[in-house]
């Protein structure tokens, strides 16, 4: 039996016939070829190459375009084989050796580029990234590995001898990718010996590590020249493997196609299975987002980036993902900084008679005493206890607390002095050791910050605790007024911002800010504090937080403990409403990684990812709306103030007309920033969610259809 | 014994009747007897037999997982399902020769270019050599004049406690008055039911019945109509008539003639294969050649005419009918027949895969055969003839949510060789919409100069593709390639499955009508390349057609 044809030849015959000649022949070793045997491509092999090179692109920010680095590349290639022939070697070249001549050639072409690029960092780079492009367009070629597994089972000795320009070190995920880890007793690639089949050095090779003849051999392969005829001149018995429908693949391969928008469009759309959870498109918006946030911190040159908790936990995983399951390797590392507006606020204050309470006072004029000291994250007890030691008035809401006589009186107590400038003090240090503890030169290099969004006031925070001093670059799903920007202090919503002028789809993304936070949950509580053990131990007892982290600080053996405030409703909710569809969201991320590889590095355009948040906010299904609703208490919404409306969840006819002609007519109630279906549910109309969104979807995308025609 | 039967479709047929019935009865002789079809099927479906439900019925997957004693293929295309399951016996059970149901060839009509073919793969069957049972001699000698198969021969019995002269009749019959039975359905070509109508009213035959298995509320010339009604009521529907009038054309085993005779009636038939089975001209029926229908009216007209020549033939029927034998007898000989195949030595798997193996694959290199060849005929010349139907797009539509399904689409026959517009509408039935063109169903360059998708009411235009650029969006998929830099958008169709798909819709209502047209122009490479501002080198000019053109020229014999 010297050929298979798959389609043709039953695997069982030829599985009865090595096992046949595996006991006439003794110590038999069936040898595997790897490309087009074992696994076919979904492109032509050669498109592989393009790929990496538009991905290269892509880390280098496209300040070379894919296809000169591909034109650079086959260049170069040409000549490495040609200068291995010449110096008696193989016509062939090898990635490791390869990757630092290429990246001379680059910097001749781009001086200066990639700067923080050692020649082996470059290398392993190169590596990764040729091996992420051949696993996402590599699947198993079935009969063959049934085959192999069977031998394997039998007790018959396999080995693979494949040609290749990767080392074997990145054959090995490469087989794990593909489930035939284990498979092998051996594996020879032309790439670690720099000898190959194609010349018959690599079967001499195998043979003498082996210490076998070269009739103890059967080598299975597709290539006429390397895998049969050259093996058959070593004296080894071989076995030619066709596949005519894989043939017929490749010869229907229209690389002109990989493009063409429907493609895309296809392919990104199957990323989403079928019957998929609630608001399961919010994995296209978070892909979407990864994607500008990968492109806007490859242009900066970023190397660390600082996720905000909490929405930052799941959004640093998905931008892991995005990066080892595009790139094959985290170019850009993202680090988890344990942040809250309530537990930097006070660090990022000045001493208290320079400071103005602008962070709050701006938001929030007419407050009680309580509200005030509860923001400068005093414990309960402790804040009570100050306004008592001066008599102050702790619970009334006074209007215009900023300049009312009962604040100057606060700001003269004693007690207040002491315990404002400790406290503001403790946390400023332990809030720079912490972030010291990430070894990360920010006071030199800027920091680079992504969070969910929207005012970006922590970031204003972290900027004031410098005083202004470490450049600040902040990346938001939305950026939302904005305050405090600055060249040193800048901020950008990445699916929208308000400013200088609203992006494109602002509404859409817009119009439910809650959907993210919430899509967004972590599994712990907010960041609330920053405590050495001793600070921590001495707080009042009802401080209700928990130790989430611990860093070591600065000096050997002091350590700073990381607070977050513990809520176990909320981790009951997370646990079983929020972490199963992030799982869900997790798989469609990565579908959409894989989709990307297979598009080309080929995306829909903003305009269908819009269209997909869209459906999520402007036409919800019921189901979502009471999710949402279960999710998000409505006291926090503060839709009690409608005072005009029935609000008890049972109405009548009469009422329910009465609230939907107050809708009608009032434009505003709809716009409080809360979600309208939750809104309009309250109001017993929950039905006019479908005409109310109908409106929105209209605004939102009417003027492009309109262009579109 | 363990008995699966892989039947075709569970819904009243007269062969379905015939298999249920040796099937219930096998299970009162107390085998194990399962129905097997490819998909699971309602119970509603067979409860029109009174007695299939005893049966087992299994799913072609579920019968996968156990093992038979003897599986009977009962059709054509069951016999291609043999590797599918596992048995000790596989034994071809033959009701008629099912090649003769095809209509004639059509080289100009895309649905008929291929019949002889699918004529061939259906006789193909045959060739497997496994024991055969049929139901008829005419059957039984063509197997064995032209597959030397000896087949055993069991009659289909007859419920004789249905199928009888005395009991309720819908109307009695009235002598002198001549009420003829049409039976049989009415769309199949081949049972000719409209025509045997229309003969009726031309012999003036006073009334005319039809029962007929397919499902319908009025026939044109019929005075009653039984529609899919159960055996239960056939026989006194039978008993009102007086004369069966079956001009099928081709037939297994006649069964409805015999059905009459034992109800005490008489029939016209046509000399078909298989009449001669119990059916004798001028004894119990008149049998008349086919197709000469001015003596099936004579026929009918002297059996209105003369009431003794009527009661003479009945008289001969009824003599038939007594000498048939009833269903347990059919049975008990249908089981001898088994018992004594399984007494032989296992039919070999092995044997049956590669055989099924090797036709498969015959039988496609035949249709790509016949593609090539056709191509080539193209190639040379022009086709010739004027009709409208040399070829078919498809639309595929689907919403991302379901998902595209094989049957969703609408299509429309197009004549190749000019450019030709061409709309269907479909309906909208969810966002993202999706729409395929499947613009052609052979070999050749298929020039499209515009797609549009238009809503039928507004007249608003949802999708639009009007110049080669805007083209590039579109994703051709399957056996189709873009070619040529030229004023067109050009493709290469290199198969029967050419795809187009369009970006997705994303506005418009559910359930709104959409008009997908296309403008479209199909022909031959050679033709292609004529026109003199299509220089072959860059209307090829895509990476790979240059070859495949080449190849596919070199098959031809060289271009025009």
């Amino acid at each position: 039996m010297d050929s298979w044809i798959i389609g043709h030849t039953k695997t069982e015959l030829v599985e009865r016939y090595l096992l046949d000649r595996a006991s006439r022949v003794e110590g038999l070793i069936v040898c595997f070829d790897y490309f087009d045997t074992l696994v076919v491509r979904d492109v032509a092999p050669e498109f592989t190459k393009q790929l990496a090179a538009r991905l290269l692109s892509m880390v280098i920010s496209n300040n070379l375009p894919a296809e000169t680095l591909y034109a650079i590349r086959q260049k170069l290639e040409k000549e490495l084989c040609e200068e291995s022939r010449d110096d008696g070697g193989e016509l062939e070249f090898y990635l490791p050796a390869f990757a630092p001549r290429y990246l001379e050639r680059l910097r001749k072409e781009k001086p200066g580029l990639l700067p923080r690029f050692s020649s082996e960092r470059f290398t392993q780079l190169m590596l990764d990234l040729e091996l992420r492009v051949e696993t996402s367009v590599q699947r198993p070629c079935r009969p063959v590995v049934d085959l192999l597994a069977s031998l394997k089972e039998a007790g018959v000795k396999t080995i693979l001898i494949s040609d290749f320009y990767l080392p074997s070190s990145s054959f090995t995920p490469m087989l794990d990718e593909q489930g035939l880890t284990g498979l092998f007793d051996q594996v020879f690639v032309s790439a670690d010996c720099g000898m190959a089949k194609g010349s018959g050095r690599l079967y001499q090779r195998v043979c003498e590590e082996l210490d076998c003849p070269p009739d103890r051999l059967l080598m299975i392969g597709d290539n006429p020249h390397s895998d049969i005829k050259m093996a058959a001149r070593q004296g080894i018995a071989t076995m030619h493997l066709q596949n005519p429908e894989q043939k017929k693949q490749y010869e229907q391969w229209q690389p002109g196609q990989i493009e063409a928008q429907a493609r895309v469009d296809l392919l990104f759309s199957q990323a989403m299975r079928a019957g998929s959870e609630c608001f399961a498109e919010m994995a296209y918006s978070l892909w979407y987002f990864m994607y500008l946030l990968f492109r806007n911190l490859a242009e900066q040159g970023a190397e660390e980036v600082f996720f905000f908790s909490k929405e930052g936990e799941f959004l640093k995983q998905r931008f892991e993902r995005f990066q080892e399951e595009v790139f094959g390797t985290r170019i850009i590392t993202g680090h988890y900084l344990l942040v809250s507006r309530k537990a930097t606020y006070l660090a990022s204050l000045r001493p208290l008679d320079q400071e103005d309470f602008a962070g709050i006072f701006n938001h929030y004029r007419d407050i009680s005493l309580r509200d005030f000291l509860l923001s400068l994250n005093l414990e309960e007890s402790l804040a009570k206890r100050i306004c008592l030691k001066s008599n102050l008035d702790y619970e009334t809401r006074f209007s215009d607390l900023r300049n009312h006589p009962e604040f100057v009186k606060l700001k003269q107590s004693k007690l207040f002095q002491t315990v404002y400038e400790k406290r503001r003090s403790q946390q400023r240090d332990n809030l720079i050791s912490y972030l010291d503890s990430f070894g990360l030169d920010y006071r030199q290099n800027g920091l680079t910050i992504v969070d969910v969004g929207w005012k970006g006031s922590i970031q204003d925070n972290l900027y004031h605790l410098f005083g202004g001093t470490v450049r600040i670059q902040g990346f938001y799903l939305g950026s939302l007024i904005a305050s405090n920007k600055s060249q040193s202090n800048r901020k950008k919503g990445l699916l929208f911002d308000d400013t200088p002028v609203l992006t494109p789809f602002f509404h859409a993304y817009n119009n439910n800010r809650s959907l993210f936070e919430m899509m967004l949950g972590a599994s712990h509580g907010s960041a609330d504090g920053y405590f050495t053990r001793a600070q921590y131990e001495e707080l009042p007892k009802d401080h209700g937080r928990v130790v989430q982290e611990t860093v070591a600080a600065g000096r050997a053996d002091s350590e700073i403990l990381v607070a977050t405030l513990d809520l176990p409703e909320e981790r009951r909710l997370y646990q079983e409403k929020i972490k199963p569809l992030q799982a869900v969201m997790a798989d469609t991320f990565s579908r959409q990684n894989r989709a990307y590889l297979r598009a080309g590095c080929c995306l829909p355009r903003p305009e269908w990812f819009a269209r997909r948040h869209a459906r999520m906010v402007f036409k919800p299904k019921a189901r979502e709306v009471t999710l949402f609703e279960s999710l998000y208490h409505l006291e926090n919404f503060g839709i009690f103030e409608y005072t005009d409306f029935q609000t008890d969840g049972s109405f009548t006819v009469r009422q329910r007309l009465h609230n939907l002609i107050k809708v009608i007519r009032s434009g505003t109630i709809l716009e409080s920033g809360i979600w309208p279906p939750i809104i309009l549910r309250r109001l017993g109309i929950g039905y006019y969610r479908y005409f109310d969104g109908y409106r929105r979807h209209l605004r939102v995308f009417k003027n492009l259809e309109e262009r579109k025609q | 014994m363990k008995i699966g039967f892989l039947l075709g479709l569970p819904d009243i047929t007269g062969g379905t009747y015939v298999i249920y019935e040796h099937g219930t009865r096998l299970l009162d002789l107390g085998h194990d007897v399962s129905i097997i079809t490819e998909e699971p099927v309602s119970a509603a479906r067979y409860r029109w037999h009174p007695r299939a439900s005893a049966l087992r019925w299994l799913s072609l997957a579920e019968a996968a997982k156990e093992r038979f004693d003897i599986i009977l293929p009962t059709w054509w295309q069951s016999v291609f399902q043999l590797s599918r399951v596992h048995a000790g016996h596989y034994v071809y059970f033959v009701q008629s020769i099912e090649s003769r149901f095809i209509k004639a060839e059509d080289p100009l009509d895309s649905d008929l270019r291929n019949m002889g073919l699918v004529r061939d793969y259906r006789e193909s069957s045959y060739t497997i050599d496994i024991p055969v049972i049929t139901e008829a001699e005419w059957i039984r000698n063509y197997l064995y004049e032209n597959y030397n198969r000896n087949a055993y021969l069991v009659r289909n019995g007859i419920r004789k406690d249905l199928y009888r002269c005395d009991g309720p009749a819908v109307e009695p019959r009235v002598r002198g008055r001549l009420r003829a039975l049409v039976e049989g359905p009415v769309d199949v070509h081949y049972k000719n039911v409209p025509k045997s109508i229309a003969l009726c009213r031309q012999a003036g035959i006073e009334e005319i019945w039809l029962l007929t298995s397919s499902d319908v509320q009025s026939v044109d010339g019929v005075d009653r109509l039984f529609s899919r009604v159960g055996i239960e009521q056939t026989p006194a529907i039978y008993r009102s008539c007086d004369v069966l009038v079956k001009l099928s054309s081709i037939e297994g085993m006649f069964g409805p003639p015999l059905e009459m005779f034992h109800c005490g009636g008489t029939a016209i038939v046509y000399a078909v294969t298989g009449h001669d089975e119990y059916i004798v001209h001028n004894k119990n029926s008149y049998v008349v050649d086919q197709d000469q229908d001015h003596e099936v009216v004579a026929c009918l007209q002297k059996l209105q005419q003369d009431p003794d020549e009527l009661d003479r033939l009945k008289a001969g029927g009824a003599e038939t009918a007594a000498s048939w034998p009833d269903w347990s007898e059919a049975a008990r000989e249908f089981d001898r027949a088994l018992r004594d195949i399984s007494s032989r030595p296992y039919t070999s798997k092995t044997y049956v895969d590669k055989w099924l193996d090797r036709l498969v694959a015959d039988n496609g290199r035949r249709f790509q055969q016949r593609e090539i060849e056709r191509f080539r005929a193209r190639e040379r010349a022009p086709v010739p003839g004027d009709d409208d139907r040399h070829n078919f797009i498809q639309v595929y539509y689907w919403a991302e949510e379901q998902g595209l399904s094989p049957s969703g689409f609408e299509g429309a026959y197009f004549k190749s060789g000019e450019p030709v517009e061409i709309t269907v509408t479909i309906t909208v039935s969810g966002f993202p919409f999706w729409i395929r063109v499947d613009p052609s169903v052979r070999m050749g360059v298929i020039m499209l100069d515009s797609i549009k998708v238009v809503d039928r009411n507004s007249g608003t235009v949802r999708y639009s593709c009007e110049s080669p650029e805007q083209f590039n969006a579109l994703y051709a998929a399957g056996t189709i390639r873009r070619i040529g830099r030229t004023d067109r958008a050009a493709y290469l169709s290199t198969g029967d499955d050419p795809q187009l798909i369009l970006p997705a819709l994303t506005t418009g209502t559910v359930g709104e009508r959409l008009d997908v047209t296309i403008r479209l122009e199909e022909c031959g490479v050679g033709e292609y390349l004529e026109v003199p501002d299509r220089d072959p080198s860059s209307a090829l000019a895509a990476p790979g057609i240059l070859q495949r053109v080449k190849r596919m020229l070199k098959r031809v014999g060289g271009s025009r």
